[in-house]
C-alpha cells in the first residue's frame, strides 16, 4: 500500500469537510474554521501589522469562502484556494495601508490558543523575543518578497502552489523566493541596511 | 560544506523561527465570527439548493445542456419554462400566436453586444410562453431611442390569472424601466398590446425585457425577451475624427486573468476539441454538425436545437463566410477549461470576486491599448491577460471593431475587440452525451 504524503492527506480531509459542508454540515464548517483561522489571522498579521484590521480581513475572508464554497469543485487544493482568497484580499490593502504597528494588546488569557498547552514564563519570553526580531526583519523586506516567505517558508507551500497563488509563474516565483531569503539572511545577519516605508 | 548546503541549512532555520511565531485571535472573535459565517453559509446552501432545483427541471425536460449553462451563468432563468416546468417556447417560435407562422430569418450582421435575438429581412423574431406572444425588437436597441414592443396575450389565462400584467427592463445591474401592460379590446382568445419604452443609460450592453402577472407579490407566467443596446449614431463624439474617450473613473486594484487551458485533462476531450478547431479552420459546416448536440442550447429566452443555430448563424445560405466562424475562434483560441464533468470555451478564468456584468479582460500579451478606436489612436499603455472593466455608459463609446475600457489605473482607453472578452460573450459548454464529447451549448448574456 503506498503511504499518503501529509499534504495529501490534508487536501483528502479538507475535500471531505467541503462535501460534508455543501451537503449541510454546519459541524464540518466549524472544523475547517478552526483548522485554517489561525493560520489565516497570523499569515495577515505578519503582513498587514494591525491587530484589529486582521479581525476584519480574517473575517472579510472567510465570508469570501462561504461565499464561493459551493461553487469550491476541487480543481486546486482547498488551503492553495484560500490563499488565492488571501491574496486578493491583501493585494488592496497592502497597496493602501503603508504602516506597519505591529502591536498586539490583547491580554494573553482572551486569546484562542491552538491547544490547551501553557507555556512557561521563560518560554514565553524568547518566542516573544524570536518572534519580534523576525518579525522586524519581514517588515524590512519588500511586499512580494515578504508574501512569498510566508507563503513557503511559515505556510508550507510547494513553489508551485506559491505560484498559483501569486499568479505567477513556477520558475519567476522560484527565483523570487530566492532573492527574497537572501535579503532576508543578509538583514538577519546584519549585512545590509533596507529602507522601507 | 558548499553554498548550497549553507543556504539550505540557513532556510531550515528560518522555517522553524517562523513556526515559532503565534499570533493568535481573541477567542470572543472567533465565536462571533462563525455564527455571522454560519449564517452567511445557510444562506448560500440555500442559493445552491435552488439552482440545483432548477437544473433538475430543465434536465426533466431533457435540456441538461440548458441546466449547465444555467447553473454555472445564468441569474436570469425566468421565461424560459412554464410552470408546469416545461420547456415553453417550441410551440409560439414555431406556430406563432393563432397559427401565424412567423419564420427566422437570416441575421444580418455578426453579433456585436452578446445577445443578438435572429433579426429577419421581412418578419421579426416571435417569443412566447402559454400568456404572453411577443415580437422581438430589432437589436440592438440604441439607447435613448423608444424599444416598441408589439405581441399579444391570451385573454382566457389572462382572466384565468387575475393579477396586473405588468413589464420590466434591466440590464444586469438596474431596473431601467417598468410599468404596466395594457392589452387592447379585441375579438378572440389573443388582445394585442404595445409598449413603448425609452431606454436611458443602461450600465451593459445586455438587457432583458420580462413580461409577467403580478399576483399577491408573486411573479406569474414570466416571459423574459433578450436585448442588446447599442449607442445612437453620433453620440459620444465630440469631433470629426470618429469617437471620444470615456471619462476617465476611480481607480481600483489591477489584477491579471488565468488562461486556464485544461483540455489536456481528458485525452478524449482534447481529441474532440481538435476536431472542432480544424472543423472551424476549415469552415466545414457537415463536420461542424457532428461536434454539435442536436438539441445544443442557444439561448437564455429558450432557443435551443442544431437547426435554430443554422438558421441563426446563416450556416445554409452562407457557409464560407457566417459570422459563427470568427466568434468560434474567438472562443475557441485559448482552449477550454474544465469545470466539473464539463469543459468550457474561452478558458478565460475570472479571478476571484470580479463582476461579470462589468469585466472586459484583456487576452494576449502587450496588447495595445489607445487613446482612439483605430490602430492611428496612440498606444497609452500595452496590457497582458488583463482584468479591465467597461466605462460606465459602455454603449456610447464602443466602435465596430473597438471596445472602450477602463485601466485599473482609472484611465480610459480603446482596444481592438478581437483581444476583448466579456463573460457574458458568446462562450461554449461541452459535455458527454452518449458518451461522446459534444457542444451542448452556445450562448452569450445571462
Amino acid at each position: 500500500m503506498l503511504a499518503m504524503e501529509p499534504k495529501e492527506g490534508k487536501a483528502v480531509e479538507d475535500e471531505m469537510l467541503v462535501e460534508r459542508i455543501k451537503n449541510g454540515d454546519d459541524d464540518a464548517f466549524r472544523e475547517l474554521y478552526h483548522k485554517y483561522v489561525h493560520q489565516v489571522f497570523r499569515y495577515v498579521y505578519l503582513q498587514i501589522g494591525d491587530y484589529q484590521r486582521t479581525e476584519e480581513l480574517t473575517q472579510d475572508i472567510f465570508m469570501k469562502v462561504v461565499k464561493g464554497l459551493m461553487r469550491f469543485r476541487g480543481q486546486s487544493r482547498f488551503q492553495t484556494w484560500l490563499f488565492t482568497i488571501v491574496r486578493n484580499c491583501l493585494t488592496d490593502e497592502l497597496r493602501t495601508y503603508k504602516k506597519k504597528r505591529l502591536t498586539v494588546t490583547v491580554p494573553q488569557e482572551d486569546l484562542a490558543r491552538l491547544d490547551e498547552r501553557v507555556d512557561t514564563v521563560e518560554d514565553q519570553v524568547m518566542k516573544r523575543e524570536a518572534r519580534e526580531e523576525l518579525i522586524r526583519h519581514l517588515q524590512k523586506l519588500s511586499d512580494d518578497y515578504r508574501v512569498v516567505i510566508l507563503l513557503v517558508d511559515l505556510e508550507g507551500f510547494s513553489l508551485r502552489e506559491a505560484a498559483e497563488i501569486l499568479n505567477r509563474s513556477e520558475k519567476a516565483t522560484k527565483s523570487l523566493h530566492h532573492r527574497a531569503v537572501r535579503q532576508l539572511r543578509q538583514l538577519v545577519e546584519g549585512g545590509v541596511n533596507v529602507e522601507y516605508s | 560544506m558548499s553554498t548550497h548546503e549553507r543556504r539550505d541549512d540557513w532556510e531550515q532555520w528560518l522555517k522553524m523561527r517562523l513556526q515559532e511565531v503565534e499570533v493568535l485571535p481573541r477567542k470572543e472573535y472567533m465565536e462571533d465570527g462563525l455564527e455571522h459565517l454560519l449564517a452567511a453559509l445557510r444562506e448560500e446552501r440555500e442559493k445552491a439548493r435552488r439552482q440545483r432545483r432548477v437544473r433538475r427541471i430543465l434536465e426533466g425536460a431533457a435540456v441538461a445542456v440548458a441546466a449547465v449553462a444555467i447553473v454555472y451563468m445564468a441569474p436570469h432563468l425566468s421565461g424560459l419554462w412554464n410552470e408546469n416546468g416545461q420547456m415553453s417556447l417550441e410551440n409560439a417560435l414555431e406556430n406563432g400566436p393563432a397559427g401565424e407562422a412567423q419564420p427566422f430569418g437570416a441575421m444580418e450582421s455578426g453579433p456585436s453586444f452578446g445577445i443578438q435575438a435572429d433579426q429577419a429581412e421581412d418578419s421579426q423574431m416571435v417569443m412566447g410562453n402559454d400568456l404572453f406572444t411577443v415580437h422581438v425588437p430589432e437589436l440592438p436597441v440604441p439607447v435613448g431611442e423608444a424599444l416598441s414592443i408589439d405581441g399579444q396575450i391570451n385573454n382566457e389565462l389572462m382572466e384565468a390569472a387575475g393579477g396586473n400584467l405588468r413589464y420590466e427592463v434591466e440590464d444586469g445591474h438596474n431596473i431601467l424601466a417598468s410599468g404596466a401592460v395594457r392589452p387592447e379590446a379585441a375579438e378572440g382568445i389573443w388582445r394585442p398590446f404595445a409598449l413603448s419604452v425609452e431606454v436611458q443609460e443602461p450600465t451593459s450592453p445586455h438587457g432583458l425585457l420580462v413580461l409577467y402577472v403580478e399576483q399577491d407579490g408573486k411573479r406569474l407566467h414570466e416571459l423574459t425577451v433578450p436585448l442588446a443596446f447599442t449607442a445612437l449614431a453620433g453620440a459620444g463624439e465630440s469631433s470629426g475624427d470618429g469617437a471620444s474617450l470615456p471619462p476617465a473613473e476611480e481607480p481600483y486594484p489591477a489584477q491579471t486573468v488565468e488562461l486556464a487551458d485544461e483540455r489536456n485533462t481528458d485525452p478524449a476531450f482534447a481529441a474532440y476539441f481538435q476536431r472542432l478547431e480544424e472543423a472551424v479552420a476549415r469552415r466545414d459546416v457537415e463536420k461542424l454538425k457532428s461536434l454539435m448536440s442536436p438539441d445544443i442550447f442557444l439561448s437564455f429566452g429558450g432557443k435551443q436545437g442544431y437547426a435554430a443555430l443554422e438558421e441563426m448563424w446563416q450556416l445554409k445560405t452562407n457557409p464560407l463566410h457566417s459570422p459563427l466562424w470568427s466568434e468560434l475562434e474567438k472562443a475557441l483560441r485559448h482552449g477550454a477549461m474544465r469545470t466539473g464533468e464539463y469543459f468550457r470555451a474561452p478558458a478565460v478564468r475570472l479571478p476571484e470576486g470580479a463582476d461579470e456584468y462589468t469585466a472586459r479582460v484583456i487576452v494576449g500579451r502587450n496588447v495595445n491599448v489607445r487613446n482612439a478606436p483605430s490602430t492611428d489612436g496612440e498606444v497609452i499603455q500595452q496590457a497582458t491577460n488583463l482584468l479591465a472593466r467597461m466605462p460606465a455608459e459602455a454603449t456610447r463609446y464602443d466602435r465596430p471593431g473597438w471596445k472602450a475600457v477602463i485601466l485599473p489605473s482609472g484611465l480610459p482607453g480603446f482596444v481592438s475587440e478581437e483581444y476583448v472578452y466579456e463573460p457574458l460573450g458568446y462562450r461554449a459548454v461541452f459535455g458527454k452525451v452518449n458518451g461522446q464529447w459534444t457542444m451542448i451549448s452556445w450562448v452569450s448574456g445571462d
